[in-house]
């Protein structure tokens, strides 16, 4: 019993200082918040992006297969099997200040992690299409 | 406990550490990104995801090295043993949910949507693995015997 104490006491140090030295700023919870800014917002309805100004850069998460077959106008493909090579590409078209959603299939979680990776590399204002292509849909032609 | 015993003690030990450092590794990377593996469980509350994304990957990279201090072999032994038990819990409650989801086992090594058959197989393995090197006890050193 004092082993396991040892071990787990010892393992809270390195979590310790990684918090402190690699602080989570990225990640959304479910419900949109951050952990220390509760009006970030990272799910966006379709209506609520239709009401923005400006452009908005779109991301497809999905496979290559499902983008081709269909795709939000415009949209770029960035998926975590392809983020090294196709993260660049989106990134000489994102405009700095740009909003940037991404959507993927209704059930998926790939969309939320494609937005935090979004967000560590420089992107500020990442959301994640709530409904995901089901919704995007309606977007299309 | 006799020569092949402890060799394939030794074996087993270095096969189930290498692979909770391996997956611990993985996680600390990117604990953000663990946080979300968490989360898509829904089994956890919001507030403990972030603390256990962060803390997980080291008690699992710590375990593991415990498990070659004679001082700390049993204890990582049944710390393993633990981790294992609610891994493959969590696994078993995703599936039976019908939750398609990266169980988050190796980090952002881990494939996008985890086969949870496979997942649930390869801890079992490990369990039993875990469980018999927990039996087995070193051979004691430094007995000293007295003659008449």
């Amino acid at each position: 019993m004092k082993g396991i104490l040892v071990i787990c006491l010892a393992a809270l140090l390195p979590a310790l200082a990684q918090w402190r030295l690699q602080p989570p700023t990225a990640y959304r919870t479910r419900a949109g918040q951050t952990p220390f800014d509760s009006a970030a917002s990272e799910l966006v309805s379709v209506d609520t992006v239709r009401g923005w100004k400006g452009s908005v850069a779109w991301v497809d998460a999905r496979t290559r297969v499902e983008f081709e077959v269909g795709h939000v106008p415009g949209a770029i493909l960035l998926n975590e099997d392809t983020w090294e090579s196709l993260l660049p590409q989106f990134l000489a078209q994102w405009q700095p200040g740009q909003r940037v959603v991404v959507y993927c299939s209704a059930s998926c979680e790939s969309s939320r992690r494609v937005a935090l990776r979004l967000r560590r590399a420089g992107v500020e204002e990442v959301h994640v299409l709530e409904g995901g292509w089901d919704a995007a849909r309606a977007l299309s032609p | 406990m006799n020569r092949w015993s402890s060799s394939t003690a030794w074996l087993v030990r270095v096969v189930l550490a290498g692979v909770f450092i391996w997956a611990g590794a993985q996680k600390a990377r990117h604990p953000e990104l663990f946080a979300l593996d968490l989360e898509a469980y829904r089994i956890l509350p919001a507030a403990a995801i972030l603390p256990i994304a962060y803390y997980l990957p080291w008690l699992e990279i710590l375990s593991a090295f415990a498990l070659f201090l004679p001082s700390l072999r049993r204890a990582a032994g049944w710390l393993v043993i633990a981790l294992l038990a609610i891994f493959t819990m969590m696994l078993l409650i995703a599936w039976a949910r019908g939750l398609q989801i990266n169980c988050g086992c190796f980090g952002t090594a881990g494939r996008a949507t985890t086969d949870f058959v496979v997942a649930i197989f390869r801890n079992i393995l490990l369990l039993g693995a875990a469980a018999w090197l927990t039996r087995t006890r070193a051979p004691q050193v430094g007995r000293t015997i007295r003659s008449g």
